[in-house]
């Protein structure tokens, strides 16, 4: 059986991936929807105050009336938006670095203490600290994101491309000359589901950095992403209030997001390392 | 072997350098990053001083603030100044607070550091305990029902953000239940029972939040530790199932330490964000306040303090390892 037959399999028959491809699936079918169809305008005032979940308002409202579930389903946008954009930004740095780095010897060294000062220096008060000077949009946060956290890509990339650059076929690749991109390149296809699943979890990542800049009230605040309701909750009040349905659930679906995109990188690279081990 | 042997000369000048470097780096990246900003510094405190004294005019003011803080120098000479007082004073001086006028940056910093170290070390041993048993006994019980269940529900404490968690648990113990408060009643010289009282919240909420991370790192090691002919010629020994868990616990430190250490950036950001939704007199209050604030020296400060402790903890973890580990040795 081919390689790849055999990992969609046992992925195929994963419980895990199963769930977790259903989470994600969820939300990402959500965020479709909310495109072409809102209950309400999430941001107008189109209801009671303050008013706890009830059939007109799902969700309850906000302490201007806002319908919270909209803004629920309205949020999934921008939460998924990061999400993918910040995990594609930093495997844009980090597979070509970890890749240089595990392949060429002389490389390793600086490139590895260059990455060594984002993963010492403390990540999220600098966030912080530039956010609150420069208000980000969408895509600035997920670059920013993006570029502060991938050290951790480069590192696994390195260390797989280390450990791959021992076997026999690519010895007899370099000693029959073929050039390095190309053998990069197989190394890379090797490797792929590997990198595929740490993107996942840098994903996740990215939700929660996004969720922390958010209810600091540093975030893209326009976007009204999940941790942004949370940030109108919390300086509303909400807490002291009682109005829980303000803030229950919005931080659950975040939490249950990022498990759904865990299990599944979880799961890919079980099933890698169950074929190839 | 003895342990003085298990250091070479050339190993420890290499992770000293490496250090030395992040350290650089940290030290330019504190410069640089709030030059880089929009707006000039001076901006924002010249209008707070004349809020306070209407009878200074606006420009006078400006040139008096820009001359103080030298921002009328080329960037050059600006850099100069500031390697000399961060680099080459001790303690460091980053200038005074524009919030609080008079005190030095460095020493609100100073004062509020240990109580983040206190919340970290803390929150961090009774997390990182319980992880280890935890984990060993996830591990041992692969792909049985229990395990299985609860891989999903450590993923799900794990990426719930912590200050969600947080809120919720003022809303149970401080606001339905009146067991624990949501602020933090003690400032800088409270009495320690007074302090114990006030942290029981942030470090139960740190714990859960961190528990399930180091959980993950060690069943996942122990798990590989499994497959060893290790433990294979262990188990032919007989040998009792307490004693065979006490060997895995003790070959899961080692992996679990040095992902606390890489991770270690992750959850002093999530520890600040606790720190300022209690209120509590840290570093992590410190910074967001002096970020919200536009209180540059205070920022810049914490930023360095904050670099520094996570610098030395690294380079701590890459010396403690050969001590812990018998068979690891840097030659």
């Amino acid at each position: 059986m081919k390689k790849e037959d055999s990992m969609m399999s046992l992925l195929l028959h994963d419980m895990f991936f199963k769930i977790g491809f259903a989470i994600v699936g969820f939300f990402v079918a959500m965020a479709i929807i909310s495109f072409f169809y809102l209950p309400y305008n999430p941001i107008a005032s189109t209801g009671p105050l303050w008013s706890p979940p009830s059939f007109s308002h799902p969700f309850g409202t906000t302490a201007s009336g806002q319908d919270l579930f909209s803004q629920w389903m309205y949020g999934s946008q921008p939460t998924l938006f990061v999400a993918f954009f910040s995990a594609f930004v930093s495997a844009l740095f980090g597979i070509p670095i970890g890749l240089l780095a595990g392949y060429f010897k002389r490389a390793d060294e600086p490139l590895m203490r260059f990455a060594d000062i984002f993963l010492i220096l403390p990540i999220l008060p600098l966030l912080i600290v530039i956010a609150t000077f420069v208000r980000p949009t969408n895509v600035s946060a997920s670059i920013i994101i993006g570029v502060l956290s991938w050290p951790w890509m480069a590192r696994t990339v390195r260390s797989s491309a280390l450990s791959i650059k021992q076997s026999p076929y690519i010895e007899v690749a370099i000693m029959s000359g073929t050039p390095h991109l190309h053998i990069m390149k197989d190394i890379f296809v090797h490797i792929l589901p590997l990198i595929i699943s740490i993107s996942i979890f840098s994903a996740t990542g990215g939700i929660l950095f996004l969720a922390y800049m958010d209810y600091l009230g540093v975030g893209p605040i326009t976007s009204y992403a999940w941790g942004t309701t949370l940030f109108f909750a919390q300086t509303s009040n909400a807490l002291y209030v009682g109005a829980w349905w303000w803030i229950v659930p919005f931080g659950i679906s975040i939490g249950i997001l990022a498990m759904g995109f865990s299990l599944i990188g979880y799961s890919v690279e079980n099933a890698y390392r169950g074929v190839v081990a | 072997m003895r342990l003085r042997d298990r250091y070479s000369r050339q190993y420890i000048a290499k992770r000293i350098i490496g250090t030395l470097i992040v350290y650089i780096a940290a030290v330019v990246l504190i410069f640089v990053i709030p030059r880089l900003m929009p707006g000039n510094i001076a901006y924002d405190f010249v209008s707070r001083l004349i809020a306070e004294n209407p009878h200074i005019t606006y420009a006078k003011a400006l040139n008096e603030v820009e001359a103080e803080y030298g921002l009328n120098l080329p960037i050059m000479n600006q850099f100069e100044i500031y390697i000399r007082n961060v680099v080459f004073t001790f303690p460091p001086n980053f200038g005074t607070s524009f919030e609080y006028l008079n005190d030095p940056a460095i020493n609100i910093v100073m004062r509020a550091l240990p109580f983040t170290l206190l919340l970290i070390i803390v929150s961090q041993i009774i997390a990182w305990g319980m992880g280890i048993f935890i984990g060993v006994e996830l591990a041992l019980r692969k792909n049985k029902r229990s395990d299985k269940t609860s891989v999903p529900i450590l993923y799900l404490i794990n990426s719930t953000p912590i200050f969600w968690l947080a809120l919720i648990m003022i809303l149970v113990f401080s606001l339905k239940l009146h067991i624990l408060p949501a602020i933090v009643p003690f400032s800088y010289g409270s009495s320690i029972t007074t302090i114990m009282y006030g942290m029981t919240l942030p470090i139960i909420i740190v714990v859960i939040s961190t528990v399930p991370n180091h959980t993950l790192i060690i069943r996942s090691a122990t798990i590989d530790f499994l497959k060893s002919d290790f433990v294979t010629a262990l188990r032919a020994q007989g040998l009792k199932d307490s004693t065979l868990r006490m060997k895995l616990i003790r070959n899961s430190i080692l992996p679990s330490i040095t992902q606390f250490f890489m991770q270690f950036g992750y959850l002093i950001g999530g520890i600040f964000i606790i720190e300022s939704l209690f209120s509590l007199p840290g570093m992590g209050t410190v910074i967001i306040t002096a970020a919200l604030e536009y209180d540059y020296p205070v920022i810049e400060a914490g930023l360095f303090v904050t670099s520094i402790v996570m610098i030395l903890s690294n380079l701590a973890a890459d010396l403690i390892y050969p001590i812990l580990d018998p068979r690891v040795s840097y030659m």
